[in-house]
């Protein structure tokens, strides 16, 4: 999993009918001292988030390992919502 | 299956309920020989009773969420074993 922080969200009225229903958001990865790094995904949020929050996401085949996403067209999946983390810098 | 040394901790309230229980640990993948760090750190869950500082084994990708019978636990990085040794011949 990838740490990351809910920068938007995403609207999309065509897609796939899997996809109904679902809350896609933006999410810039961070690293541990929480400074945004280049990359970010678009991910399914199946925990339920708001914006600005820290979140776990999951991508690739495990990202459809859940009753929300199972068979479905999705890669990238918000499973958690982060408390706090701790971590030794060294 | 990849080589990494735990860091920290993960603490998460609200999550998938499949990861509900789950230790997250943060890890930072190093190299086998040298120690060096290869990588940014991530998140993985952690089936065994890893803490920091050990080395441990981990699998990504789809393979990561084979430890765990059925497949509700929507995991991309999980730790399968604590290294006490490695060995490297050349």
């Amino acid at each position: 999993m990838i740490l990351g922080q809910v920068v938007g969200s995403v609207v999309s009225t065509q897609k796939d009918k899997n996809l109904v229903g679902k809350k896609l958001l933006i999410v810039k990865a961070i690293d541990l001292e929480g400074n945004f790094l280049e990359s970010f995904v678009v991910a399914v949020d199946i925990v339920g988030v708001g914006s600005g929050e820290k979140v776990l996401v999951v991508s690739g085949s495990s990202a459809r390992q859940t009753d929300q996403t199972r068979d479905q067209a999705v890669d990238s999946v918000i499973v958690a919502k982060v408390d706090s983390y701790s971590f030794d810098k060294s | 299956m990849y080589y990494a040394k735990v860091i920290g901790n993960v603490v998460a309230t609200i999550k998938y309920k499949g990861l509900a229980g789950k230790k997250l640990q943060v890890i930072q993948p190093v190299n086998l020989k040298t120690g060096e760090k290869t990588g940014r750190p991530l998140v993985a869950v952690d089936t065994t009773d890893a803490g920091a500082g050990d080395f441990v084994g981990f699998e990504d990708g789809l393979e990561a969420t084979w430890p765990f019978e059925g497949n509700d636990v929507p995991s991309d990085a999980t730790i399968v074993s604590i290294i006490e040794k490695v060995n490297v011949y050349r």
